[in-house]
């Protein structure tokens, strides 16, 4: 069964009644400065031939109309801003359009719901836990999609959803560069896929979720998730179990992983810590399918490193991390993170140790992140241990 | 070393108190031993004095002194008195998410990848839906023709209770952030 495309006519057929009843209207954006150095190699910090630097913008009109209709349409641009001239080597996301500057339609969908069933159709971001939107880059992938929510069922969402395209990469820039005006969007993997989950609350202080996908003529995944609030045992305690299973088709072995969390949170003050496991004949890691399961592929694993991806996810890989979170009222929010993988002899990875330090601070809109990595990869550097130091601008208007 | 402490406990008491203006205009202080007194507000250049009757004066910050019962000025006057809009006002904390709303301001601050997404100004209630004890706030925007809005954000709660609230605004992606309101 396949899902029909709509054509932009009947998308528009669809909402235009609706029209007559328009609630809000709302013209945003958002700008970004993103820089990056590391004293890698030869370079020492902030040198050119170490550094990494970016500018985005991003503008959205989304509107709220009357009888359940929503919309949303956005495009983002990238410019170097002439950086690479002085200050940098590198561009953080679009490598293939290079200093270029690029541009694209980021998101642009409608949404109906009708009782307890909504249905989103278009370019859109998603937050599965095996096909995502990735933030943490200057730019973030989004997908032309389906997506059917419902919610008959008491303290249980239901979701089918089947994706046509995407414009994610596996390069580590998350988002395909356009070249000589190229569509960043192709088709997802070979054939689209589908994605189908359960997620829901009727286990007491439980969030249980079960998502299974289909990618056609590729492989079929599942992936199961239990977070539970112990507060009625000790306030502010959590704890949280994965498991997922990803079969690819015309290989003998399942790649697969398995994670577990305890975590505290009161007030201000967040701790965290994480293990996980992954299989040592797995022929994939267990990551991101947005952007190819690649070396640099995000992971929703609890363990996941703050910046060095692509090593919890890896078969044959044991992982643990900690964390701790302080919002400092009128000085800054802080976060520190140590994540340890252990990578076996099967494992396309070396043995990794990453620690990230993070303060943010707002002034109005302007968010400004400031971030610390140590790095100490058996595969990076020659194995040496390296710096690395961000900053992350975001204005919002 | 127990002086250090003794000091560190004077200071956590002092900055223990609310200032809180009343219907009438007053203004009093809520000690944390459950006693409360009176003040006069007084505005001396830029700074803000609480005079107590004790003798005693305390530099605060304006911000800091709630109203009571009214809504400012910045809130919707249709829906200002609503009880599930006065419940907004407060600081609220939640899985990588913080709204601070006072009468007539507010400032939400967004996990958004490894930066954050802030917002801050003037907040105004769009919608108020009380059978299903919903509000639409639209935070921070910079102008306004009709029903079309430049800048800011639109913001959609669920008031559980008291001190629980959901933020809906992307329910459509399957995201809902659940907060709790900070003592």
């Amino acid at each position: 069964m396949k899902l029909a495309k709509l054509s932009l006519v009947a998308i528009v057929a669809l909402s235009v009644s609706a029209f007559a009843d328009v609630e809000n209207v709302k013209f945003s954006g958002s700008a970004k400065l993103f820089y990056g150095t590391n004293d890698a190699g030869k370079a020492d910090l902030f040198d050119k031939k170490g550094a990494y630097g970016q500018a985005a913008a991003t503008v959205a009109v989304s509107a709220d109309l009357a009888n359940g209709v929503a919309g949303k349409l956005s495009a983002t641009g990238l410019s170097t801003l002439g950086l690479e001239n002085n200050l940098v080597s590198a561009t953080w996301a679009g490598f293939a359009g290079g200093v270029d500057a690029q541009w694209w339609v980021q998101e642009a969908w409608l949404a109906k719901t009708f009782g307890n069933t909504t249905f989103k159709v278009g370019r859109q971001e998603l937050d599965t836990p095996l096909a995502f939107t990735e933030k943490w880059n200057i730019a973030e992938n989004t997908f032309d999609a389906a997506v059917l929510l419902n919610s008959d069922l008491p303290q249980t969402t239901l979701v089918a959803a089947w994706v046509g395209r995407g414009n994610g990469t596996g390069d580590g820039g998350v988002v395909r560069g356009i070249v000589n005006g190229s569509d960043p969007f192709v088709t997802y993997w070979k054939d689209g896929a589908y994605a189908f989950a359960g997620i829901t609350k009727l286990i007491p202080m439980t969030t249980a979720q079960v998502w299974y996908y289909d990618v056609v003529n590729v492989a079929q995944a599942w992936w199961l998730q239990a977070d539970v609030d112990l507060k009625d045992a000790v306030a502010g305690l959590i704890a949280g179990a994965q498991y997922s299973n990803i079969d690819v088709e015309g290989v003998s072995d399942d790649a697969s992983a398995w994670a577990v969390k305890l975590g505290y949170a009161m007030d201000a003050f967040k701790l965290a810590a994480a293990y996980s496991s992954t299989d040592s004949d797995g022929p994939v890691r267990v990551a991101n399918t947005a952007t190819m399961l690649g070396k640099y592929s995000q992971s929703k694993l609890y363990t996941e490193a703050w910046w060095n991806y692509g090593y919890v996810s890896a078969p044959d890989v044991d992982s643990y991390m900690i964390s701790a979170e302080y919002n400092m009222e009128d000085v800054a929010d802080f976060y520190a993170q140590y994540t340890s993988a252990d990578a076996g002899n099967k494992a396309p990875v070396k043995d990794m140790d990453e620690f990230a330090l993070t303060a943010s601070k707002a002034f109005g809109n302007l968010n400004t992140t400031l971030a610390y990595i140590y790095t100490d990869a058996d595969d990076q550097n020659g194995g040496d241990s390296y710096n690395t130091i961000q900053l992350y601008l975001t204005y919002n208007f | 070393m127990r002086t250090l402490f003794f000091l560190f406990g004077m200071v956590l008491l002092l900055f223990a108190g609310e200032y809180i203006t009343l219907d009438d205009g007053k203004v009093i202080l809520l000690k944390p031993d459950g006693t409360w007194q009176e003040v006069k507000v007084v505005k001396k250049g830029s700074e803000t004095i609480a005079i107590k009757p004790d003798g005693t004066w305390e530099k605060i910050d304006a911000k800091k002194v709630e109203a009571a019962n009214k809504l400012e000025t910045g809130i919707d006057k249709k829906y200002k008195d609503e009880p599930l809009v006065k419940i907004l006002v407060g600081k609220w904390r939640g899985d990588g998410i913080y709204y601070e709303f006072t009468p007539n301001h507010a400032f939400m601050k967004l996990k958004d990848g490894h930066s954050r997404r802030t917002i801050e100004g003037k907040w105004i209630v769009e919608k108020l839906d009380k059978a299903k004890k919903e509000v639409v706030v639209n935070i921070g925007e910079g102008a306004r023709l009709g029903f079309l809005t430049f800048g800011g954000d639109i913001r959609k709660f669920k008031i559980i209770n008291d001190h629980t609230i959901q933020d809906i605004t992307s329910q459509l992606d399957g995201k809902v952030y659940t907060l709790t309101k900070e003592r």
